[in-house]
């Protein structure tokens, strides 16, 4: 018996294509695929009936009525199998582990590194399998509190789909046989100094995983070593060289503000150290008796974000207008508000007169709490905006109150990195690419089309958690320890050193960066011995006590980047202002923004993220 | 005329359909007081043939000799099988029924024992709370010191938890006697357990959440 179907009686148009509708389900519908007609048109999708072990008639067409009889009769048996005790064992120890009471659950100090950053966490863990991630009270970037990937970074660890054993295209293989294929590779490679050989990797937090870079591109001098992550502070690097001449990075005592103007800046979410920033702004928004007043937050940006959501004054504008009305703040404090900012440059902007009040407002109360009003930019800005910002801030006093500058660890350009590489890949220049994290096959700019030159480079190393993107079109994949299974270091954005200590053996054949980095020198070493013995050089192991304390407390106090004093250049960056050409405003313009569960895409298999 | 006809015909339907519902209703509530439903007697075979009997009661071992986290841990713990060695390194060391032992000792591997009194899953259970209240180690477990194989002594059912949660006066101990095995109370026990729940504060939970968290 054929049964009328749902989609017969509800959406008869969808069997025509949709683009005559005002609605539909999803982008498959629109498009009037045939692929997606069959689809619709079956009550069950194929996927479904096929798991079901039916006799041929019935699996053509799952009636609703066989379906709920292979139910009914999979419940009633389970209502059986519960009449029996299940026999259930107990397993003890052989020998108790030191320092481990079953039952009790331990907490242990570790890092967890993610864009380049640091952040302490302590970890509990239940006989010895990590069950629960919090932040590290008296970790600098965390004073007890976590970042959301933080806290999903534990269900990656028990990730089923994680990779567990290295392949070579879609055959397992071992890590010997990676070895004895990367051997007389190396060997030629060493003869040629590396020519052809260009690494791609995660910036990464970790001073013994880039001193170990170091050694490698000692090792192969014509190598190339490409940073790569899409969402990157290429601009705010720009925009310090502009302001200052040397990349600076920029640290904040938000709970010293009391008026913050962000342009675009998401600082409670998707700028880095966002977690301290946080804490530190919702300090200021508590009234005590010994604290009257709370602070005051502007915030002009285009998607409606964290910030924005806490912001007491919000403007939307559309991306290429948050520079405009960057300009309009810098005429309204040189003109109105006498504040220093270079020259006669800043010329008045036309916007509209809401924009224009709203700027008024901001420069009138900047002007009103100087040495505690801060403006902060996003990452999305172009390096004017953020050179602009510096040289406000400058004027304004807040540099040594809100605001504190260090050194840039990390200044490479990641983008311009990745398309240089890109059009090596073209100049045939590469024929040996190891990726190390990341998944630039999906998330690099679409327009370099690094699939397609993926193509073209003989051998491909892929090390990465997942078999994803990128790993798929590499000859070699290899899996990579997740951060709670190999040791480590990380700094944070402060500067504050971490070591990231394990709280589980690697549960597959993984490998860290580290430990691969050592195999291309040509030795097999764990990360603990790699880790320290970078540390024995650094801090004289293992006679210092350092290597205890940064493990008991989670960080080395006192290990924080130099502050650097300096005057931003306010003729340089009204120079390069003034040779701006502002975007037209009209036309559709598109923002490109990490999403707030899945990140990048990395959380993507993370069923907290969803 | 109220009643149909056909309601003539219907009191011996209802009068037997009604003594068959009474009977089931009696046997299944018979089966789940009964010892076969509360599993009192169940004594697993374990892989090693333990004797309680020989440690606890004639060697007069402490419980927490073996058990060491009782006091400390929501888990008694079974003990580790470096514990057995520490005494069976010495005496009866090439025994056959200690292999099991040798062996989880020399690969690292665990000694499967059967579990034998089990708090389902729905239920928080904590050793060390009890124990630090007063709980005597018997009061629960029964006469350990006289189990050549350990069983399953007591109800362990809700109605059995309640019993002791409602009136603790009736069942605790001065804390030194804790682990004793056939412990008889120094005089009145409704008086000295009304005295120590005072002196200890002990006020156990009868909210559902107390136990179904």
């Amino acid at each position: 018996m054929k049964e009328e179907r749902v989609e017969d009686r509800v959406t008869p148009e969808s069997k025509t294509a949709g683009s005559n509708r005002a609605q539909w389900r999803s982008l498959e519908e629109l498009a009037g695929s045939a692929e997606f007609q069959e689809h619709a048109a079956t009550e069950f999708p194929d996927y479904f009936t096929e798991q079901l072990d039916l006799p041929a008639a019935e699996n053509a067409a799952l009636s609703r009525r066989s379906f709920l009889g292979v139910m009914g009769a999979s419940l009633a048996l389970t209502g059986l199998a519960g009449c029996q005790r299940p026999l259930a064992k107990i397993l003890p120890y052989s020998k108790l582990p030191e320092d481990l009471l079953p039952g009790v659950p331990q907490s242990y100090a570790t890092v967890f590194p993610f864009r380049g950053m640091g952040e302490g966490i302590l970890v509990t863990s239940n006989e010895g399998r990590p069950t629960k991630i919090e932040g590290n009270p008296d970790h600098p970037a965390s004073l007890g509190a976590t970042h959301g990937y933080t806290q999903a970074s534990i269900l990656q660890l028990y990730d089923p789909d994680r990779s567990q054993f290295p392949t070579e295209g879609n055959a397992s293989r071992t890590w010997d046989e990676f070895n004895a294929w990367l051997t007389p590779k190396l060997t030629t490679l060493r003869g040629e100094g590396g020519r052809g050989l260009a690494f791609v990797s995660l910036p990464t937090a970790s001073p013994s995983v880039r001193a170990k870079r170091a050694e490698v591109m000692a090792a192969f001098p014509n190598a190339r070593w490409v940073d790569y992550e899409p969402v990157n502070r290429d601009n705010a690097i720009q925009g310090s060289r502009l302001a200052f001449g040397r990349p600076m990075r920029q640290q904040l005592a938000l709970d010293q503000a009391d008026v913050i103007v962000s342009l675009d800046s998401d600082f409670l979410f998707i700028e880095p150290n966002s977690v301290r920033h946080a804490r530190d702004y919702a300090r200021r928004r508590q009234v005590t008796p010994q604290q009257a007043s709370m602070n005051r937050l502007y915030m002009v940006e285009t998607a409606f974000s964290i910030t924005g959501s806490m912001a007491d004054h919000r403007l939307r504008v559309a991306p290429s207008q948050v520079a405009e009305v960057a300009r309009a703040l810098a005429f309204s404090l040189s003109a109105n508000h006498h504040t220093n900012l270079g020259g006669q440059t800043w010329a008045q902007v036309k916007l509209s007169d809401t924009v224009l009040a709203f700027v008024e407002r901001m420069a009138h109360d900047l002007s009103e709490h100087r040495g505690r009003g801060v403006v902060l930019v996003g990452l999305n800005q172009p390096p004017e905006v953020h050179a602009l910002a510096m040289v406000i801030n400058h004027a304004l006093g807040s540099v040594g109150t809100v605001v504190r500058y260090t050194a840039e660890p990390y200044p490479g350009q990641q983008r311009d990195n990745i398309v240089a590489l890109a059009q090596a890949i073209d100049h045939n220049e590469v024929n040996f690419l190891v990726i190390l994290g990341g998944n630039p096959a999906y998330d690099a700019p679409a327009d370099i089309d690094f699939t397609a030159r993926m193509r073209k480079v003989p051998d491909i190393v892929c090390l990465s958690l997942y078999r994803d993107e990128t790993a798929e079109k590499g000859n070699w994949h290899l899996p990579e320890t997740h951060y709670l299974e190999a040791w480590g270091d990380a700094e944070a954005w402060d500067g504050t050193r971490s070591i990231q200590q394990p709280l589980i053996a690697p549960m597959y054949q993984a490998k860290s960066e580290i430990e691969l980095l050592s195999l291309f020198l040509g030795r097999a070493a764990d990360s603990h011995a790699l880790v320290q013995e970078y540390y024995g050089r650094e801090w004289g192991l293992p006679s210092s006590s350092r290597w205890d304390h940064a493990l008991n407390d989670g960080f080395l106090p006192t290990t924080t980047f130099a502050e650097i004093a300096g005057a931003p250049d306010m003729n340089g960056v009204a120079g390069a202002w003034s040779r701006r050409t502002a975007p037209a405003a009209n036309g559709i313009e598109v923002l490109f923004r990490p999403d707030y569960s899945v990140w990048d895409g990395r959380y993507a298999n993370n069923s907290w993220m969803q | 005329m109220i009643f149909p006809k056909w309601t003539n015909r219907t009191p011996i339907p209802v009068a037997v359909g009604g003594g068959v519902v009474l009977i089931l209703v009696v046997t299944a509530f018979a089966y789940y007081i009964s010892p076969y439903s509360t599993q009192v007697g169940y004594a697993p075979r374990q892989p090693v043939p333990y004797s309680h009997k020989l440690h606890a009661g004639a060697l007069g071992m402490d419980c927490r000799y073996c058990h060491v986290a009782v006091e400390r841990s929501p888990v008694a713990m079974v003990p580790v099988s470096q514990t057995c060695m520490n005494c069976h390194s010495v005496i009866k060391k090439d025994s056959d029924k200690l292999a099991p032992i040798r062996q989880s000792v020399e690969t690292g591997m665990p000694v499967q024992w059967v579990r034998v009194h089990h708090a389902p899953d729905f239920v928080y259970f904590n050793h060390s709370v009890h124990v630090n209240a007063g709980v005597g180690c018997e009061s629960c477990h029964g006469r350990i010191d006289q189990m050549e194989v350990v069983r399953q002594a007591k109800p362990l059912n809700m109605a059995w938890c309640l019993d002791c949660h409602r009136a603790p006066e009736k069942y605790v101990r001065p804390p030194e006697f804790v682990t004793a095995m056939g412990y008889v109370p120094a005089g009145n026990q409704l008086e000295l357990g009304r005295q120590l729940v005072a002196a200890r504060h002990l006020n156990p939970p009868t909210d559902c959440w107390g136990c179904h968290r």
